[in-house]
């Protein structure tokens, strides 16, 4: 369902009103009040895809999230409530009752949860983590931008034997979230974490080498981010992964057209299609593209379709309103997906 | 119609007249005067406002206002501009007229349109950009993954072709030196028996079953240093006697084409830890090919020498010198010089050079050449004092 997309007049009387309430906003100046247009179209596609998913779970997410950016971002924290209060105050004017009374549980949902104490996120290097040491020299380097040395040490400790499937798992993984912990906490930058993310990316193609061996590839699998997605690094490390593990992957990386990933899999159909899909108002494209890879395409065997993202993490059954077989977090739960379908 | 045109004046924030650029008629306005002052009560406010927001915006149009002349009233469109860090204001009065006002609407939406238009396209071509950024970025990444991909495809078919140059390498050794042995018995037991021609093809045939077996002795350790399974014997060494030694065995092979082997710089007093036949191999090598290529007559120089930490030693010939291309291969296993013949027809398969390379390289050495087309060439080893 399309409730608030492409209604900027109504994001603009929502934020008018917001500004009459809450007057300290117009410090911010003209280039506040942009941001505060662009949060409220966020707002709205968030609250849109949990109520057009029936995933309360998604927007209670995003309300807590948002609320301890907002937080550290030194905003007041009646922001979001008066936001949510307003939406629901102001909907009935543009949409139908139907469509009100659909997304009403949604929006008090969100205000609930906009009023709920935000908590604070842990940081994601703990003392279990079998290579807390090496995550930590690694996050110590790259913080003081000293991406070659990063480079150098993470190869070294390859070359000396660890499995890439630990330096995945135990090190890009958690230092991902821990970089993302760091923006959303605003201890570091967005400069900060797209330099952290563009080297683990460079060091993930240094190790190459180590990647694509000689080992016999029994199954195929197309690895892709959704329409519009750019955050990649997740996806390629799953492609990666599965090329240690065996499979011949072919990687087409963010933002990839659905007919392109279509024309693609009717040329080749792959035994599994790996798809991400990492912000929440992506899911309607991953709903079109695997209905149409379902039901509507010349695919004469479609693939088996994990998917994996952010939204996925947060509500461990979206995977079923989304028309795929399973969704997985990290290399473990895909290995174990993989493996209880028969693919050993 | 073209409405008329009153004045066109110069003024100050206050509205008084600084110079005047055009006039209806001469007894309208002068210099000093306050165009303020040529307005009722009731409009003044207007008229100020008009200026007032000309000071602040740089523009500002009053579509009408009574400007007083002479006794009576005329309605007078006014607009004014103000240049960028400049005080005075350059204001223009004409007759009143539906059309002035019309006009500016319709530019000020013309140009508003225009604006949004370029936006938008401005828009468009950025996504367009982004698109086209994204799907590049897509494809390096691709192209990234498909040569590592390749590489471990060459990795695995080159292990696959040592394995078998070093097994055939491996069977035909056996068979040859078997060959050699019986032929020295042939010739032993058939001393004086066989013809001057038939002695001469025997001993052809020994020595061509010795060439090879030394190819094969030499391709066996270039695959075995490759692998890491040959271990290097490194004892003390005194290398200037070792050098001594071959040379011996080299002046005579070169006095058949008259060629010198000159001693340079020729440190006697280096020692070393090394593995010496290995080193021997190298040296003979390198000597080998200097008379291989060097004319007749000509002289060989030889140098040893160390400084702190390194120990050097060159082999310098004036044969007929190597291209660049051809210096980037040269220590590649089997490849030979197409545009260098040996000046006496020696034969090479192209391993010597190689062998001597993972010789070098096992010493954490360097092997290098130094050459010019038409000028000699100049091999260096560098052997590390400490290894």
């Amino acid at each position: 369902m399309q409730i608030f997309k492409f209604q900027r007049e109504f994001i603009k009387q929502l934020v008018d009103k917001q500004y009459e309430l809450q007057p300290e906003f117009k410090k911010y100046g003209p280039e506040g009040y942009q941001k505060s247009l662009q949060d409220a179209s966020y707002n709205l596609s968030f609250l849109e895809e949990a109520a057009t998913l029936e995933s309360p779970q998604l927007i209670i997410d995003y309300c807590q999230w948002t609320g301890y950016l907002f937080q550290k971002l030194g905003l007041p924290s009646t922001t979001l409530v008066q936001f949510w209060t307003l939406t629901l105050k102001l909907s009935p004017q543009i949409l139908s009752e139907k469509t009100f009374q659909e997304i009403k549980p949604y929006l008090e949902t969100a205000i609930r949860s906009s009023q709920t104490p935000v908590k604070e996120t842990p940081s994601f290097i703990n003392k279990e983590n079998p290579q807390a040491e090496l995550l930590e020299k690694y996050l110590d380097l790259i913080i003081r931008q000293k991406r070659q040395e990063a480079s150098r040490f993470i190869i070294s400790r390859v070359e000396d034997g660890l499995p890439l499937r630990e330096l995945y798992l135990y090190v890009f993984q958690p230092f991902q979230y821990e970089i993302g912990r760091l923006w959303h906490s605003n201890q570091i930058t967005v400069a900060q974490e797209h330099y952290a993310t563009a080297s683990t990316q460079l060091i993930m193609s240094q190790l190459y080498p180590y990647v694509f061996t000689d080992k016999g590839k029994k199954y195929n699998a197309l690895c892709s981010c959704i329409q519009g997605e750019l955050h990649e690094l997740g996806i390629r490390m799953i492609a990666d992964f599965l090329e240690v593990e065996g499979w011949n992957t072919l990687y087409l990386g963010a933002n990839m057209p659905n007919r392109d990933i279509l024309a693609l899999m009717q040329k080749n159909p792959p035994d599994l299609f790996a798809v991400s899909c990492t912000m929440t108002f992506h899911l309607d494209r991953l709903i079109q593209l695997l209905e149409e890879v379902r039901n509507k395409s010349k695919i004469a065997h479609p693939p088996l379709i994990l998917v994996g993202g952010y939204p996925f993490n947060i509500d461990s059954g979206l995977w079923k309103k989304v028309y795929a077989d399973g969704s997985a977090s990290n290399f473990e739960a895909t290995l174990d997906f993989l493996h209880k379908r028969g693919f050993t | 119609m073209i409405p008329e045109l009153y004045f066109i004046v110069n003024c100050e924030s206050d509205s008084s007249i600084s110079s005047i650029l055009q006039l209806r008629e001469e007894s309208l306005l002068k210099e000093g005067d306050i165009l303020a002052e040529f307005f009722s009560q009731q409009e003044l406010v207007k008229f100020m406002g008009f200026v007032l927001e000309c000071n602040s915006h740089h523009f500002a149009y009053l579509p009408e206002a009574a400007f007083k002349q002479k006794e009576t009233e005329i309605s007078l469109s006014f607009l004014a501009l103000k240049a960028k860090n400049q005080q005075g204001l350059l204001i223009l009065a004409e007759e009143k007229s539906e059309t002035t006002a019309d006009k500016l609407c319709q530019a000020a939406m013309k140009f508003n349109q225009q604006g949004q238009k370029n936006l938008f396209n401005t828009a468009q071509g950025l996504q367009e950009n982004y698109e086209e950024l994204t799907a590049i970025n897509n494809e390096l990444i691709n192209s990234q993954r498909e040569l590592a991909r390749k590489n471990s495809e060459l990795a695995r078919v080159s292990a696959e072709k040592s394995r078998i140059i070093s097994v055939l390498a491996h069977d035909l050794r056996n068979p040859l030196g078997g060959i050699k042995n019986l032929l020295d018995l042939l010739i032993n037991l058939s001393s004086g028996k066989l013809s001057p021609r038939e002695k001469e093809i025997l001993l052809t045939i020994k020595q061509a079953s010795t060439d090879s077996l030394d190819m094969l002795e030499d391709l066996l350790d270039i695959y075995r240093y490759r692998e890491g399974k040959l271990q290097l014997k490194r004892q003390n060494s005194q290398l200037s006697r070792l050098v001594l030694s071959l040379l011996r065995i080299y002046e005579i092979m070169a006095e058949d084409k008259k060629i010198k082997l000159k001693r340079e710089r020729f440190n006697l007093d280096i020692e070393i830890d090394i593995d010496q036949s290995k080193i021997k191999q190298v040296i003979a090598n390198l000597l080998t090919n200097a008379i291989k290529y060097s004319p007749k007559g000509e002289e060989i120089k030889l140098s040893l020498y160390k400084n702190k930490d390194k120990v050097f030693f060159e082999v310098k010939d004036n044969g007929p010198g190597l291209k660049a291309e051809e210096q980037e291969k040269l220590f590649n296993p089997f490849y030979t010089v197409k545009s260098v013949k040996s000046t006496a027809g020696e034969k090479s398969v192209g391993l010597g050079l190689a062998l001597a390379r993972d010789i070098v390289s096992a010493h954490k050495g360097k092997i290098s050449v130094e050459s010019r087309k038409g000028e000699g060439a100049l091999f260096r080893v560098e052997l590390p004092l400490i290894p």
